[in-house]
């Protein structure tokens, strides 16, 4: 017998009456801080479904608007000296890092290190469908966060392949296969050119 | 060579093979549990198996905040 409740449509996912870890209320917090388009993506989406694990980092991606729009970002982020930026020194230096080094920027709770956000630009083609396809997470009245689709969450942990990946992978497919879109995650895993033989040691049979 | 065979294999072939073998039964165990507990997680209402997560979560992330770094 099904128990754990969920309600899941094209851009909104609720789990009524869950208990939100502090993980969850930081994450909370620092995305009620970003007024730019964003999707948290990887192991904090299976973590978030209950997935049993711990994680030191929250991966998210945002939209490269330029300089200025990126410097407000960043500002309003530090303003209050709640979050500090553990590997850069101010939004200039920041924009440096991840534009001509494509590396990421990581932000923290004053003076401690994890979690951090680990953010990134979008630069490739899974990350700008996440962006623009990101789902609602929604939890009611202490806030929503936006997340990668899960279709496109599975076969990207199919494809990254280490075994937190698959384990990452196979929970998510597993808690939501009844309500996945597989037409959608079968061209996913062939976009990414992850063979049958993975997905399917993985997930079970497709 | 100081530490030459320091492990006292025997048959090298043999010893990769089983390192194989169980690297192999590691992950298939590995992976038995996710879908054990994935399973589990659907057949529990959200308010327990959230409660039990966050437990766990919560105290690591505690602990934590008790080694605050200080400012170089």
């Amino acid at each position: 017998m099904i128990l754990m409740e969920y309600t899941y449509s094209k851009k909104t996912i609720t789990l009524p009456n869950k208990e939100l870890t502090l993980l969850d209320r930081v994450a909370l917090d620092f995305v009620s801080r970003i007024d730019v388009q964003y999707v948290i993506v990887s192991g904090y989406v299976a973590i978030l479904f209950g997935r049993s694990r711990n994680t030191e980092d929250i991966d998210i991606f945002i939209k490269d608007d330029g300089l200025e729009s990126f410097s407000k970002f960043y500002d309003k982020i530090v303003s209050d000296g709640k979050y500090w930026a553990i590997n850069t020194i101010d939004a200039s230096d920041a924009y440096d890092l991840m534009t001509t080094h494509k590396s990421s920027l990581r932000f923290a709770e004053k003076n401690t290190l994890d979690p951090n956000f680990e953010i990134k630009f979008a630069n490739k083609e899974t990350d700008y469908y996440s962006l623009e396809n990101a789902l609602t997470m929604d939890f009611g009245i202490a806030g929503k966060l936006k997340i990668s689709p899960l279709e496109i969450e599975i076969a990207y942990k199919l494809f990254l392949g280490s075994e937190k990946d698959f384990a990452d992978a196979k929970h998510i497919f597993i808690t939501f296969k009844e309500s996945l879109d597989m037409d959608k995650l079968k061209a996913f895993i062939r976009e990414l050119n992850i063979s049958k033989d993975t997905a399917n040691n993985v997930l079970g049979y497709l | 060579m100081k530490y030459k065979n320091i492990l006292k294999i025997k048959n090298k072939k043999r010893f990769l093979k089983q390192l194989e073998e169980s690297k192999r039964q590691n992950f298939e165990s590995n992976m038995k549990f996710v879908e054990l507990h994935a399973l589990w997680l659907k057949r529990t209402s959200n308010r327990e198996w959230s409660r039990r997560q966050k437990i766990i979560i919560d105290e690591v992330y505690r602990s934590n905040r008790h080694m605050k770094l200080k400012p170089a």
